[in-house]
């Protein structure tokens, strides 16, 4: 589904991003951790097409198509979804009458008949219930007021509108307390399909027991250095990163003698 | 409407500078600028109401009197009195003291030279680098600016050297002697080098038996790159005493300003301006005012902050308390042009009317030029919180004090940044003193 | 950074949608302004000798008047002698039913998407239409009839209801108020005219549609809402006019008298001709509105969207005299390219317990400059009254201005006054994060927009809401590529 080859990308002249690959497959979930400026909301937000990031080598394919010939929203059309780690607020835009406008164009785009207002109406309904998200806040101005915990699941609800083939979940479990965190798993668990993939962005492993990757990645200074199965999550939650800085940074200084 | 360019004192004015010897030891330029100063004044007068910025100060009941421009004899008991009645207990600082706009070193204890420079402003007004100061773009069209421009003699100047951190605020005094009705204006000049560091305290007293001073004093500021310089104006002056200030601070990149203005019941006039020229990037600027208005006083304070540089922020608290007859007037004009992107300008004006015969006149103004910026304002007018009270008292704070508290707490936003104890003391003692009679009448 | 640009581009070079002329025989007074135009167009409208005689109180006001200083934009000289003061359609305006009015005039009101005919989707909203100079047709007059309520051109007022107009008119905008409303009482020369009966609700909007169509012509209406104790109605105006290289004049009046008890809600979409891009022509739309609550508990309620006019200028102002009486004032104003925009409230809390509230939205795009300039004032005898005000702007690009003049005043210590201001750009972030759902950035611009004009928004009509909504995505649309 998607195809990430030798992604380099930069930000404000700096290179962030030194060459990703990556392949997920449909079905598919993948983890990508690593440490704090190691890439990992940048390679987010390269793959959601934020535009002050500038891509000076690889490709990006999903399902055949080149993504980053695409605008933002028509990435959000072909069914790449961002959880933001940090969901804005929109003072004044009913979350109800954004989404409907959101998966209008997203309907019209896949060339599906518009959905009546009895219809959409149904689906809201049962979307809140399968990600436990509340009625209330639906109806509410676009995250205006929400607590982190209600952003966050308010990204989750979104994200089961408007049915993406890739979701990327950018540190959706940051900030949640167990209960929340536990809703949150609950519900993507839930929207996984075979039909769909998932790329989890996450500090911490406690959100791999919810929601159990097929891959685990870790990300460093811009590359994958590690690939393998969720037991790699593991084994970085106990040794922490420093013995992968060390090895990744003694195989640098190797590569320069 | 009286006309301003027929009463006694406008002709007493013209004639004074008409009939005064030309050109006498000054250099060309600050003659020709006194000039062309003394033409705008001869041909519009003194402001009327009709001008939008004297819209609710009108000049015109303070500007019957004929005004002496030579000052009288002194007398020295006096003047030491005063001193130590001004002096700020507890204040480790400076002491510059001025009498009728003259330095009087000999009353002063001051720094080495190398230090702080104070000297006469007559003794640089004929120098080359002075040329700078002498014309002051904003002010170009203020009329009380410019006869100050036209008549200024006396006042210091005052040079903080490049990287000196001063060690001790320094205090100025300023006396003033009025054995007949006295018109002062005085000018002074502060000049605070790269990446130096000040703290300056003004405040005037009045000398002579009780006759009336108009005072039209303008100070001009530059802060330069990296300097830093805290401003503190206490303005507790006696009743017969109008005040007209015009202070223009120029802040250069880097550089922070801040300005704390006192306005204590007294003086039946104070019209304070404070205007900021932000001269370049990343400067700081805080703007901090408290005014007690009570009697018949006449209260108006006017700031104005241009912003022509990205990444500036000016952050501005006025706050308000008036009883009695008081009337405020509290102006805030943000400018913010089109290449000061990144400015964060804020501004709050807040008034507590605490008397059925006070009144308060606000115009917060914002004129935004660029779009990334973040800019608000805010006013309000009021009470007491009759919740407030009413909790306080049912705690078994007698009334009187729970009003003093809430007062204390109304102000705590400007009282809290002040950082010197000494000087935040004894500012909130003059308060709490001046307050003490009007507050047990309020209701 | 170039998003925004492309985005400015395109938002300047959005075109007025109703920029048409329609052919119709016009009759047009001279152009020029003197003792005899007056004389003129009271002649022409056969008015009774004590409305000449007011008219020329207001001519001779006008000539002691200067034009106000207070703006901070350059102001383009007025030559009022190049003006005609008068233009009417020549077929006779009198229409027993729709079917007889001028075809043409009729196309007209349909691109304006005006609903005129009575079956339109609009249904319940009874018209007045002001086409330059004369008041064309009201719909909806028997029922109306039937509850007592006068709905019909001021000059059909004038011959009717003489001592109604006698009593009222100029009575809360006097003719020495201004320059324009001096000059307006002096040339007026249509409107409407409203007068609620005691505790009647008026059981549908009424509304009236003004349109500049003639050239070198000026607008010059006037109207006169009356709601008399207990009673309540809620009018709508709505104003285009064609796209003309020369500025034109509109100098309306509009006064509204609310008796105790009553209600009047007065909401104005204002589309006027903003000139194009580099700010060739357009409409000077400088209109004084002023409303008083005469009496206990009365309400007046002003609700305007402005996105129209090269130079708008104008205060809707409320004089709360009785007691309990309220005050709101709502608006968005949008400005684009070149126009000005310099509006607000003058609110006047005379009596107790009067309280007032007020909503300003402003939105500069291109080299647009948005001001709010308003007054808050408690008199000595507004015990308890409280106001507060809340005045945002919205700047998309880096040309444009944002303003505020908020004059505060207080003369009563139990009286509250709050008044909050902010100014912000539209986010990139709240773009991009619209974006990523799938919403392209010009809706996205639209959505934001409209979520930060809502609490006014909210305050129309429903149907005209969604009109509003639709003029303000229009004036923002191409805004993102």
């Amino acid at each position: 589904m998607l195809s990430i080859k030798n992604l380099h990308a930069n930000i404000e002249g700096k290179e962030i991003l030194k060459g990703i690959n990556l392949e997920v497959k449909a079905g598919e979930v993948h983890a990508i951790m690593g440490p704090n400026g190691s890439g990992k909301s940048s390679l987010a937000s390269v793959l959601a097409g934020r535009e002050n990031y500038e891509i000076t080598e690889g490709e990006v394919w999903l399902d055949g198509k080149n993504l980053l010939d695409m605008k933002p929203e028509v990435r959000a059309r072909e069914g790449v979804f961002l959880a933001f780690q940090y969901p804005v607020e929109i003072p004044g835009v009913s979350n109800i009458n954004f989404l409907r406008t959101a998966l209008s164009e997203i309907r019209i785009h896949r060339n599906l008949p518009p959905l009546s207002a009895k219809e959409f109406l149904k689906m809201t309904k049962e979307k809140q219930a399968l990600v436990e998200f509340e009625a209330k806040l639906a109806n509410r101005s676009l995250n205006q007021g929400f607590s982190g915990g209600e952003k966050k699941r308010n990204e989750v609800f979104q994200l089961a509108m408007l049915e993406p083939k890739l979701s990327i979940l950018d540190e959706t479990d940051s900030g949640l307390d167990i209960d929340a965190l536990r809703i949150v798993s609950n519900g993507i668990n839930k929207l996984r399909s075979a039909d769909n993939a998932f790329v989890l962005i996450t500090h911490y492993q406690r959100l791999l027991e919810y929601i159990v990757p097929d891959f685990v990645h870790v990300l460093y200074n811009g590359q994958i250095v590690r690939s393998g199965t969720k037991e790699l999550a593991l084994e970085l939650e106990e040794k922490g990163y420093d013995w992968l800085k060390e090895e990744f940074h003694g195989n640098e200084s190797i590569n320069k003698i | 409407m009286v006309n301003q360019l027929t009463t006694p004192f406008y002709n007493q004015l013209i004639a004074e500078f008409e009939n005064a010897p030309k050109g006498e030891n000054t250099n060309g330029d600050l003659s020709k600028s006194r000039e062309n100063a003394f033409e705008l004044f001869k041909a519009k007068g003194f402001p009327t109401s009709k001008d939008e910025d004297w819209k609710f100060t009108n000049l015109t009941p303070f500007l019957t009197d004929t005004f002496s421009l030579t000052t009288g004899d002194t007398n020295q008991q006096e003047v030491k009195e005063a001193i130590t009645a001004a002096t700020i207990p507890g204040l480790d600082a400076w002491l510059l003291v001025l009498l009728n706009g003259q330095i009087q070193f000999d009353l002063s204890v001051l720094p080495e030279a190398d230090q702080l420079t104070v000297l006469p402003l007559e003794s640089v007004i004929n120098t080359e680098s002075y040329k700078n100061y002498i014309t002051c773009k904003e002010a170009e069209s203020n009329r009380m600016y410019a006869l100050n421009t036209a008549f200024f003699t006396d006042g210091y100047f005052l040079e903080v050297p490049k990287n000196v951190v001063l060690d001790k605020p320094v205090q100025i005094i300023h006396l003033y002697t009025a054995t007949e009705n006295m018109l002062f204006q005085p000018r002074h000049l502060i000049v605070v080098n790269e990446s130096a560091k000040a703290e300056l305290i003004d405040s005037a007293v009045t000398l002579g038996n009780a006759q009336r001073v108009l005072m039209n004093s303008v100070t001009q500021v530059t802060v330069k790159e990296n300097a830093n310089l805290i401003q503190y104006v206490i303005q507790d002056n006696a009743a017969e005493d109008r005040l007209i200030n015009y202070n223009h601070i120029t802040q250069e990149r880097n550089s922070r300003y801040d300005n704390f203005m006192f306005n204590l019941p007294g003086a039946e006039l104070i019209r304070n301006n404070l205007e900021v020229v932000l001269n370049g990037s990343a400067t700081e600027t805080h703007l901090l005012g408290l005014y007690l208005v009570a009697g018949h006083q006449l209260t108006d304070n006017h700031t104005a902050i241009h912003h022509r540089f990205p990444h500036c922020d000016s952050n501005e608290i006025y706050k308000g308390v008036l009883l009695d007859k008081g009337k405020a007037v509290f102006n805030g004009k943000v400018f913010v042009e089109r290449p000061a992107q990144k400015t964060n300008a804020f501004q709050q004006n807040n008034n507590l009317l605490l008397s059925d015969k006070a009144q308060v006149f606000a115009k917060p103004q914002l004129e935004i030029f660029a779009d990334d910026v973040k800019c608000s304002h805010g006013c309000t007018v009021g009470q007491f919180d009759p919740e407030s009270l009413f909790y306080l008292r049912s705690r078994g704070i007698s009334e009187e004090s729970s009003r003093k508290l809430l007062v204390e707490a109304f102000m705590f936003d400007v009282t809290q940044k002040i950082e010197n104890e000494a000087i935040k003391d004894f500012v909130q003692s003059l308060i709490y003193k001046r307050m003490e009679n009007s507050l047990a009448t309020i209701i | 950074m170039e998003k925004d640009d492309l985005m400015l581009e395109q938002l300047a070079n959005r075109e007025y949608e109703f920029g048409f002329v329609t052919a119709i025989d016009m009759d047009i007074s001279e152009i020029g302004l003197n003792e005899d135009t007056v004389r003129f167009i009271s002649a022409k409208k056969n008015e009774p000798q004590w409305l000449l005689d007011w008219r020329m109180k207001g001519f001779k006001a006008f000539q002691k008047q200067e034009m106000p200083q207070w703006q901070n934009f350059k102001m383009p000289e007025i030559d009022f002698q190049s003006i005609s003061y008068y233009a009417a359609p020549k077929q006779q305006a009198k229409y027993a039913s729709l079917d007889e009015v001028d075809p043409e005039l009729l196309r007209t009101f349909e691109k304006l998407g005006i609903p005129m005919s009575e079956q339109k989707h609009l249904a319940g909203v009874a018209v007045d239409v002001v086409f330059d100079s004369v008041s064309v047709t009201t719909t909806y007059k028997k029922h109306l009839n039937e509850l007592g309520i006068i709905f019909c051109s001021i000059s059909d007022a004038v011959k009717e209801h003489p001592e109604l107009i006698q009593k009222y008119l100029g009575s809360v905008v006097p003719h020495t108020d201004n320059v324009f409303a001096s000059l307006n009482t002096a040339v007026f020369s249509d409107g409407s005219f409203v007068y609620i009966p005691k505790g009647v609700r008026c059981p549908m909007e009424l509304s009236t549609y003004f349109r500049i169509n003639a050239e070198n012509t000026g607008q010059f209406e006037r109207t006169l809402i009356i709601a008399d104790e207990d009673s309540y109605v809620s009018y709508l105006e709505g104003c285009t006019a064609p796209m003309r290289d020369e500025n034109q004049l509109h100098a309306a009046v509009v006064e509204l008298i609310a008796m105790k008890g009553a209600e009047i809600k007065y909401s104005t979409v204002q589309n006027w001709y903003p000139g194009d891009k580099e700010g060739k022509g357009g409409i000077f739309n400088f209109v004084t509105k002023r409303g008083a609550c005469r009496g206990e508990r009365a309400k007046i309620s002003w609700t305007q969207v402005e996105t129209g006019s090269a130079i708008t200028w104008k205060y809707p102002s409320i004089l709360l005299q009785g007691d309990y009486s309220s005050g709101e004032f709502y608006s968005v104003a949008v400005t684009n390219n070149m126009q000005i925009a310099d509006t607000g409230t003058k609110i006047y809390h005379l009596g107790a317990h009067t309280k007032s509230r007020i909503i300003s939205k402003g939105i500069s795009a291109g080299k647009g400059q948005n001001s709010y300039r308003g007054l808050v004032q408690m008199g000595p005898k507004a015990a308890y009254a409280r106001n507060f005000t809340q005045c945002d702007s919205l700047l998309i690009g880096d040309l444009c201005g944002a303003h505020t003049f908020p004059y505060i005043e207080s003369k009563n210590n139990t009286a509250t006054i709050e008044h909050e201001a902010t100014t912000s750009k539209i986010g990139e972030d709240q773009v991009f994060y619209l974006n990523q759902r799938g919403i392209d950035a010009e809706q996205a611009i639209a959505l934001i927009v409209n979520g930060y004009a809502k609490d006014v928004l909210n305050q129309l009509p429903m149907e005209f809401a969604v009109e509003a909504q639709k003029l303000l995505s229009l004036t923002l649309e191409g805004s993102v590529g």
